[in-house]
């Protein structure tokens, strides 16, 4: 039985992926630069990591994984 | 056991596609496509890995806790900095080797193919060349034709390729008007940047000689018409030319002009100028970043770059000149020079001389014949001048920081005031010497 933990900490990898991929294409296509539009990767992963802690307390196996 | 992603067997698919669309459509800007394109590479794979996470929690298979592994991770880090670096490269105009059209020179072959074509000329006949890459030598001859060999080389995969575009670039000499037009025609290829051709040509020695090209170099030998080469990028090299000759070039690692008997002139950027025996007017306007030397200039000289201005009069010695230092000796003025940051050696020259250089060392040493009017200043540097004994001048030197000296004792004033300082004096009837300096020495001396 997957919990709702285990899918968020899967899919961290690949929405950080395409977060990246974004601002590249962002930063080929628009006016808003990788420079100026980098800190959306911390952002993302402040989020998910929230979002695992708080799906972590109903059934997390692994304490304090966080990265 | 978990199955494992199928992200890649993809990317191996897909770098298998981009080589082959290299391979098969060779025009292709692979390079610039990618340069462009390649972050969506990047969500591509986050969204297929999101999928297969998706698919196997939906199937309550158990779950890769990172959704990457370091190798994927190592190879994305890879992607972004080769990425941004082709992106970077792509925007200030660098073609890479690799994947740019030049990958023929790294995988093919080279196929050479050589002909002879003649046209009969006689007299003073205007030849034009139209070779646009490969070196074009011209020289003057007895035999009353126009006689080129042609050396084509031509890169490709196969044999096949090689033979249609060598039929594709067939030379031609023909007559347009009162010329006679001999072009290689290698802008017909489909393939053009893969072909170039040496072409070695025999004139009649009254011909005319027009050159054009966008890379080469060309060889002139003894030819009495006048000589004009335009070029994007060539080394010119002109020898015993009886018209005028002109060069105008963007690019060049060197013109050489020797024995020329008319006007010389040179347009354009470069790297080193050498012309020898000049019986015409030299003119040179561009910015060159080598050495220049002129040797033996009957007719007036003048230089004109970004950075500096000169006229000589006449250069019976020799000038040699990079971008720190000139160094001239017997010369014949008038001579004007206005640069920026040069020291300056002039040693044996007459008539009048006016030097100015924001920045740089001047010293002078007229020569024996009865002294000119001297001008020289300089914003920051020494001027030393060195006069023979029985000169006859009137002198005012003056720096606004630092020391004079003089060497011919009292008939010069020495005054120091400030920081400053200044001789002053007149000895016998002679021209009016100036020189000035914001700072650094003034010297007279004595030979």
């Amino acid at each position: 039985m997957t919990t709702s933990n285990e899918l968020i900490r899967a899919v961290r990898g690949p929405i950080i992926l395409i977060t990246i991929g974004t601002l590249f294409a962002l930063d080929h296509f628009t006016r808003w630069g990788f420079q100026q539009t980098w800190p959306v990767i911390l952002i993302v992963i402040g989020l998910l990591t929230l979002a695992g802690r708080a799906t972590r307390t109903t059934s997390g196996p692994t304490p304090g994984g966080a990265i | 056991m978990r199955r494992r992603s199928i992200t890649g067997p993809l990317i191996l698919i897909l770098i298998g596609v981009l080589f082959l669309t290299r391979n098969l459509w060779q025009e292709a800007p692979l390079f610039q496509l990618i340069s462009l394109y390649w972050p969506f590479i990047l969500i591509a794979w986050g969204v297929l890995r999101l999928i297969e996470v998706l698919v196997e929690a939906s199937r309550s298979k158990p779950l890769p806790s990172g959704g990457l592994s370091g190798g994927e991770v190592a190879l994305i880090v890879l992607l972004c900095i080769v990425g941004s670096g082709m992106y970077a490269a792509d925007r200030h105009g660098v073609r890479l080797a690799p994947f740019g059209t030049t990958s023929l020179e790294v995988f093919g072959e080279q196929y050479d193919y050589r002909s002879t074509v003649q046209k009969p000329a006689t007299g003073a006949v205007h030849v034009v060349f139209e070779n646009l890459r490969g070196n074009v030598r011209i020289t003057g001859s007895d035999e009353k034709e126009v006689k080129v060999d042609e050396h084509k080389m031509v890169r490709a995969f196969n044999k096949k390729d090689a033979d249609q575009a060598d039929q594709q670039t067939p030379m031609e000499i023909v007559n347009e008007g009162d010329r006679i037009v001999v072009r290689t025609n290698l802008e017909r290829a489909s393939h053009a940047r893969r072909i170039s051709c040496d072409i070695d040509v025999t004139v009649p020695h009254e011909a005319t000689i027009e050159g054009r090209g966008s890379n080469g170099d060309y060889d002139v030998t003894d030819v009495k018409g006048s000589v004009d080469i335009t070029s994007g990028n060539a080394g010119v090299r002109l020898t015993n030319i009886g018209g005028n000759a002109k060069v105008d070039l963007q690019r060049s690692d060197i013109v050489r002009a020797v024995d020329v008997k008319g006007d010389v002139s040179i347009e354009g950027k470069g790297s080193d100028i050498e012309l020898e025996n000049v019986a015409g007017q030299v003119t040179v306007n561009g910015s060159y970043s080598g050495t220049l030397q002129f040797k033996n200039l009957a007719k007036p000289l003048h230089l004109e770059s970004r950075n500096t201005d000169l006229r000589v009069a006449q250069v019976p010695g020799t000038i040699t000149m990079d971008l720190g230092d000139l160094n001239g000796s017997n010369l014949i003025g008038p001579i004007r020079l206005v640069t920026r940051s040069k020291d300056i050696h002039l040693d044996g020259f007459t008539q009048s001389l006016e030097i100015e250089t924001e920045r740089g060392d001047i010293e002078l040493k007229p020569g024996s014949a009865p002294l000119g009017k001297i001008d020289a200043k300089s914003r920051s540097g020494n001027i030393d001048l060195e006069l023979p004994e029985s000169a006859k001048f009137d002198l005012k030197a003056t720096t606004s920081r630092g020391e004079a000296r003089n060497d011919f004792g009292s008939a010069i004033q020495s005054e120091t005031s400030g920081a400053g300082a200044s001789l002053k004096g007149k000895v016998g009837d002679g021209p009016v010497i100036t020189l000035r300096t914001d700072r650094g020495t003034v010297s007279l001396k004595k030979s």
